[in-house]
């Protein structure tokens, strides 16, 4: 069952400790990786009542678990629960191999202007509501910026750090100007045509000359889908290879479908789009069929933990992820293989080679350490 | 014939008049605005008439008619004032221009369902209940409107989408801050796992996107197939266009910069001959800004 299922059957008290002799929690990792104070609060209420029971507890983890965080695991469940750290080795998988060649780079110098001018309003904005935090003594919501638009919080600021109406609102504009910043950027580097060609930007002079020319980051990925789909399998003989396109935003993942339909010769069977529009039913049968039939498919990062996509022989990334951890979660439900990165040169180039960067040196100690052959 | 349709003005005269600086002085006569709803707020605004007259007296000026519907933050009985100032709400006006004769009918307010719960408004309406009183008004109004000499085109004008079209989007909410708190939102399961199941009934509660439109109003649309059907209200959808076997769906939300800078400032230009209709969205902005420039004064 789930950790959700696990806490509802114990408030509801369906079953008790007694009925078990021993607890297996797989893929504890989404346990541990609480890495700020919300998903750290996700972290106090998974679980919970497990605390309680005195049963041996088995805890299944990945690698990269830091120390630190199995102590406070250690610590919440019970210093006799019994932490294993995964052995792939021993599970016969010496063969994880991943390949990460350097990004592929668009040349594209109106949206890397447009990146650029929307994170440096970004960042200046982000400095002015600092400074405005200051000034009020409440520098402690700076890492948190955008609970300062609860409107709970805003009533405790008014109450206890007597901070009066126009200064919140002064506040609140600053990081709604920073959010919305962020998320433009965001637009333009994951080809959200669509919402963009509606928005107010779209008149702008050069948002509207980039609008009427051919997406360049689209272009370049049809090029290297065709190329992908005409190699065999790096994995499995006598079959042709398949590609698992990772993306960010359900829009993009759409365009990128429509896109590369009406650009490569392909079967309806041959590609499959996977997003959070599809329920849980449709996202298990579409993955069937990719696994069954399919040659490309298309998803953003929805699919459940624990569900691993090993025919899939390359992963390519359109666009940098908002962490490294789910970029590490897609790369490994393919089980070893090919990583190529997309990136326009200049602004998403230094974020993603540094988010490269990372994940080479997370594959490198995940060798050294277990001897799995990781080919970077 | 020039047909410039906005929506969602809320009273603001200041972008009304910006618009109405960048139309062709020389195409007075040839065009007809519509206004699809919320002219003015009658329930925040303590000077509501005086707003909905001022941007009605503006665009008289720069038209030959000027044909609104209220919307949910008007008035039901909201009246024209003026003699080329039309109300549509539950009725038809026909008209011939530039040698093209338009049937226009229209319905006003919108459906509760579309709004956020504790959301002020002055105009809604419970289409369970009332969806025959709507269908019946509409075809009194489109056989009014399709009397000899028969129109060219009949256009509907509502403030509410039909539902299914143009019309995803989170239950309205005027609070501006509440709409840009949403795109942080859009941003969370990105950052921490998915939320917890809810129950069907959380679900209906929620603030989650879902369609928003009338049943009611599609279902005529759907039947008695207008040629063209304008509806605002729902913001985030604003510039959707949508083509069925007979009808051009237009979502033309929202003129007014709030509540979402990035989708206000919008309005549609139809351009209508006998032999067919072209159409284009802009954007009542200085589009020769460079973009950093751009982004600081509109965003």
């Amino acid at each position: 069952m789930t950790v959700q299922s696990f806490r509802n059957y114990i408030r509801k008290e369906y079953f008790n400790e007694n009925e078990f002799d021993m607890v297996i929690v797989d893929e504890a990792a989404d346990i541990v990786l609480a890495r700020d104070f919300i998903e750290g609060f996700r972290m106090s209420t998974f679980l919970r009542g497990l605390e309680k029971w005195k049963l041996p507890k088995v805890f299944l983890l990945p690698f990269n678990v830091k120390q630190q965080k199995l102590v406070q695991m250690i610590r919440k469940f019970g210093k006799d629960s019994v932490l294993i750290r995964e052995d792939l080795k021993e599970a016969g998988l010496t063969e994880l191999r991943y390949d990460i060649p350097d990004p592929i780079l668009i040349d594209d110098s109106l949206v890397d202007n447009f990146a650029q001018v929307l994170d440096d309003h970004y960042r200046r904005t982000r400095v002015n509501v600092t400074r405005l935090l200051k000034k009020y003594g409440i520098e402690g919501y700076k890492e948190n910026l955008e609970t300062l638009l609860n409107p709970s919080v805003i009533e405790r600021l008014k109450t206890i750090y007597h901070v009066t109406p126009d200064e919140t609102e002064q506040i609140q504009t600053l990081i709604s100007k920073y959010i919305l910043m962020r998320h433009l950027e965001r637009w333009f580097l994951y080809s959200n045509r669509e919402e963009l060609t509606r928005s107010i930007l779209a008149s702008q002079i050069d948002v509207s000359k980039w609008l009427s020319c051919e997406d360049r980051k689209l272009e370049r990925l049809a090029q290297l889908v065709r190329q992908q789909l005409q190699r065999p399998s790096m994995k499995y003989a006598a079959r042709e290879s398949k590609i698992f396109i990772y993306t960010q935003y359900v829009a993009t993942a759409e365009l990128i479908g429509e896109y590369l339909s009406s650009q490569l010769s392909l079967k309806i069977r041959d590609l499959v789009v996977v997003t959070g529009k599809d329920d849980d039913e449709e996202q298990y049968n579409k993955l069937e069929s990719f696994k069954r039939t399919g040659r490309i498919l298309v998803a953003t990062p929805i699919f459940k933990a624990g569900t691993d996509i090993p025919e899939a022989d390359v992963v390519i990334v359109y666009n940098p992820p908002l962490s490294i951890e789910r970029l590490q979660q897609a790369i490994g439900r393919i089980r070893g293989g090919e990583v190529t990165f997309l990136a326009y040169k200049g602004f998403e180039q230094s974020l993603v080679s540094q988010l490269v960067d990372e994940l080479k040196r997370a594959l490198s100690r995940r060798t050294e350490q277990h001897g799995i052959d990781s080919h970077i | 014939m020039e047909l410039i349709a906005i929506s969602d003005i809320y009273g603001d005269s200041k972008i009304v008049g910006e618009l109405a600086s960048r139309l062709d002085n020389k195409l007075c006569e040839d065009r007809i605005i519509i206004i699809a709803g919320d002219v003015a707020n009658k329930l925040s605004s303590a000077t509501y008439e005086k707003d909905a007259n001022e941007v009605f007296s503006i665009l008289r000026d720069h038209s030959a008619y000027v044909l609104f519907i209220p919307g949910d933050t008007d008035d039901k009985d909201l009246h024209g004032g003026f003699d080329n100032v039309i109300s549509l709400d539950r009725s038809s006006f026909s008209v011939e221009i530039g040698g093209v004769r338009l049937g226009f009918i229209g319905f006003g307010g919108a459906p509760r369902q579309s709004l956020r719960k504790n959301e002020r408004t002055s105009y809604v309406w419970d289409e369970g209940i009332i969806e025959q009183g709507i269908i019946v008004d509409l075809k009194i109004a489109l056989e009014k409107a399709s009397l000899p000499p028969a129109p060219d085109y009949i256009i509907l004008v509502t403030h509410s989408p039909p539902y299914g079209i143009a019309d995803y989007s989170t239950p309205i909410t005027m609070r501006e801050m509440l709409v840009v708190e949403e795109v942080s939102e859009e941003l969370l399961p990105l950052i921490s796992a998915p939320k917890e199941e809810k129950t069907s009934e959380a679900k209906r509660m929620s603030r989650s996107p879902r369609r928003l439109g009338s049943h009611v109003i599609k279902k005529f649309a759907d039947f008695y197939k207008p040629d063209i059907h304008l509806f605002g209200h729902v913001h985030k959808q604003g510039g959707k266009l949508q083509t069925n076997e007979a009808t051009q769906f237009l979502n033309i939300s929202h003129l007014s910069p709030v509540p979402y800078k990035l989708t206000g400032r919008k309005y549609l230009r139809l351009e209508i001959t006998r032999d067919r209709i072209s159409q284009s969205f802009d954007s009542v902005v200085s589009k020769d800004l460079s973009f950093a420039d751009f982004v600081e004064t509109y965003l």
